[in-house]
């Protein structure tokens, strides 16, 4: 699963990396001072190292969460988010990790105690509702079976009803959910894109319909779920595509019990762009035409009247309450 | 230096470096100031001479002499013999990570195309005859890694280490006859790494080079740096959007001026 297993000192002995390790007797492990001698350093290609990871398991410090960009999801109070991974399990050619980090390898950090202490003084500091976001740098379930995420959060936000969790992810660990009770305010966000554009740029990602079954699962053990139709790229009978997708999806779900449906153009900053450039020249994705704005490249051919209609389609399913667009 | 090189051996001594030379059937392509072997799959050897140095300076002498090959990546191989507490005289490591003793500087490569045993190395500038850490130890490795990051992307730089000394059977009995014996030995288990190692190397230099035309073809266009780095990004946008063709016809037209072309391959493209 892993080429290697990277081990800070400090979190050598602690009991979740200890876990961690006797899953995996027969992988090198590697003993560092911090994770950035691993996964900052320079000379090294994101590409050729998404062919087979290390994992680095290590501690962060500092901020652990974070007030969310603006215009980053759905309009319930504060918003913040939080990354216990850096990297997914995923190659999914559109993202934007790619861009943003100089290493595949997988970041775990293991302090969720940190983390947790960090989300209880915010919660704590809030007048009302607030929501932590979790899969902004990772896919939050993909890694489960080792990270043990959501059976160590999930817990934490049952504490705070007015808190909510969203956790966005494109995978089918959903076991550790369904094994126990749903809690009210907790949303599991799965990630669209058609079917087309799947197949093309969603490597090692299961298929829509099984993304779709899983959601179904979801919903029958009563967890709030949501749909994040993102990112949009443009494709030849991409209306179509998409009508046939959301016929699918709607017709699988209780669609009055959606938490909430998003769609989101491709873009990503620039920076991260030229980057991802650098390292696949040969992909169409990116030799496509760009346009830059305030340092965020979006695709040319992919523009706001597609978004207007693909909400048209949306409509039909939807009610317009259970919908924004993402930023 | 011909432009097919895809893998560099770095070897402190021409007892270690006997058996590879052999076994790759390379020849001598060069005698001063290092020994250069070399093969016709790619393959080229330098003798480094001992300690951290001494290679830094072969890498860079290696490297610096391969620059009018334009920017293809190599693989950089580190092998030879090093000591060990407790592991086997002839156990062969992949290195892991690499400590030199003097300076605490650490360096992690990678195993993405490792298939055996992978364990720590630490690099010292005397012979270590008490291996105080569960590590192998060596006189070049830091020296060869550090100078090689220079030069390359971390996934192509390696060691592999054949234990010849340990505390049951210390530097003094090591002999030629031995270190001939043990990197004999493990010329397979070295050949299999570099064959993959090899196949990585190949792809991403095919993927490095992808749409790359020869400027030579374009009836004598002058383009500047910034205007070749333009042209050589458009010709990979036309070969990823599968529109090779058009970027040919485009090219083989009379232009004016480079400033002309690029212009028109830019529209072309809207």
């Amino acid at each position: 699963m892993f080429s290697a297993i990277y081990i800070e000192e400090e979190v050598r002995d602690s009991a979740r990396v200890q876990e961690i390790l006797t899953r995996f007797p027969s992988i090198p492990r590697i003993s560092c001072d911090r994770y950035g001698e691993v996964f900052n350093r320079n000379a090294q290609n994101f590409r050729l190292q998404k062919e087979a990871p290390g994992l680095i398991l290590a501690k962060k410090y500092g901020n652990l969460v974070l007030p969310s960009p603006e215009g980053y999801g759905f309009k319930e109070g504060r918003s913040y988010y939080f990354s216990h991974m850096l990297n997914c399990l995923y190659d999914c050619r559109y993202c934007f990790l790619q861009g943003m980090f100089r290493s595949a390898n997988y970041v775990l950090f293991v302090n969720y105690e940190d983390f947790a202490l960090q989300i209880e003084e915010l919660i704590e500091k809030q007048n009302g509702p607030s929501i932590y976001y979790s899969g902004y740098d990772c896919d939050s379930l993909a890694m489960e079976p080792v990270s043990k995420f959501s059976k160590f959060f999930l817990p934490l936000f049952e504490k705070y009803p007015e808190s909510t969790l969203e956790i966005r992810t494109k995978s089918m660990q959903i076991r550790c959910l369904n094994e126990r009770p749903a809690i009210p305010n907790c949303i599991v966000a799965m990630s669209f894109t058609s079917q087309e554009s799947s197949k093309k740029y969603e490597h090692k990602v299961a298929s829509n319909q099984k993304r779709i079954q899983a959601l179904q699962k979801l919903q029958d053990s009563g967890w709030k779920v949501a749909l994040r139709f993102e990112p949009i790229i443009f494709e030849y009978g991409l209306l179509g595509h998409y009508r046939k997708l959301f016929f699918e999806i709607f017709n699988s779900l209780e669609v009055n019990q959606i938490h909430s449906v998003s769609i989101g153009e491709f873009r990503m900053p620039a920076s991260f762009y030229k980057n991802i450039v650098k390292i696949y020249p040969d992909e169409e994705l990116y030799a496509r035409e760009i346009s830059i704005s305030d340092g965020v490249a979006s695709l040319k051919d992919t523009d706001a009247n597609v978004i207007q209609e693909l909400e048209k389609l949306l409509f039909e399913h939807v009610q317009p309450e259970q919908y924004y667009r993402c930023a | 230096m011909n432009s097919d090189l895809i893998l560099n051996f770095l070897i402190a001594h021409k007892l270690e470096a006997s058996p590879i030379v052999t076994h790759f059937k390379m020849e001598l392509v060069e005698k001063s100031p290092y020994k250069i072997y070399q093969n016709k799959q790619g393959m080229r050897l330098i003798i480094s001479g001992t300690g951290y140095n001494n290679a830094v300076r072969a890498v860079t002498y290696l490297a610096e002499a391969d620059k009018p090959r334009g920017p293809a990546s190599a693989g950089w191989v580190n092998t030879g013999i090093a000591g060990h507490k407790t592991a086997g005289i002839g156990s062969l490591f992949f290195i892991n990570k690499i400590v030199y003793k003097k300076t605490g500087e650490v360096y992690y490569p990678a195993l993405n195309l490792v298939n055996g045993m992978s364990t720590g190395l630490i690099t010292v500038d005397e012979p270590e005859l008490y291996y105080p850490k569960d590590s192998v130890y060596d006189m070049e490795g830091a020296g060869f890694f550090k100078a090689s990051m220079n030069f390359s992307s971390v996934e192509f730089i390696h060691s592999i280490k054949v234990i010849s000394d340990n505390r049951a059977h210390p530097t003094q009995k090591i002999t030629r006859d031995l270190i001939f014996d043990l990197m004999t030995r493990s010329c397979p288990q070295i050949q299999a790494f570099c064959k993959a190692l090899m196949s990585q190397v190949m792809e991403f230099n095919r993927i490095a080079s992808f749409g790359e035309i020869d400027l030579g073809l374009l009836n004598g266009l002058h383009f500047t740096a910034t205007q070749r780095l333009q042209f050589q990004r458009y010709c990979q946008r036309y070969c990823a959007l599968d529109r090779k063709e058009e970027l040919e016809s485009l090219g083989s037209s009379n232009w004016r001026s480079s400033k002309d072309l690029l212009n028109e391959l830019a529209k072309n493209l809207e």
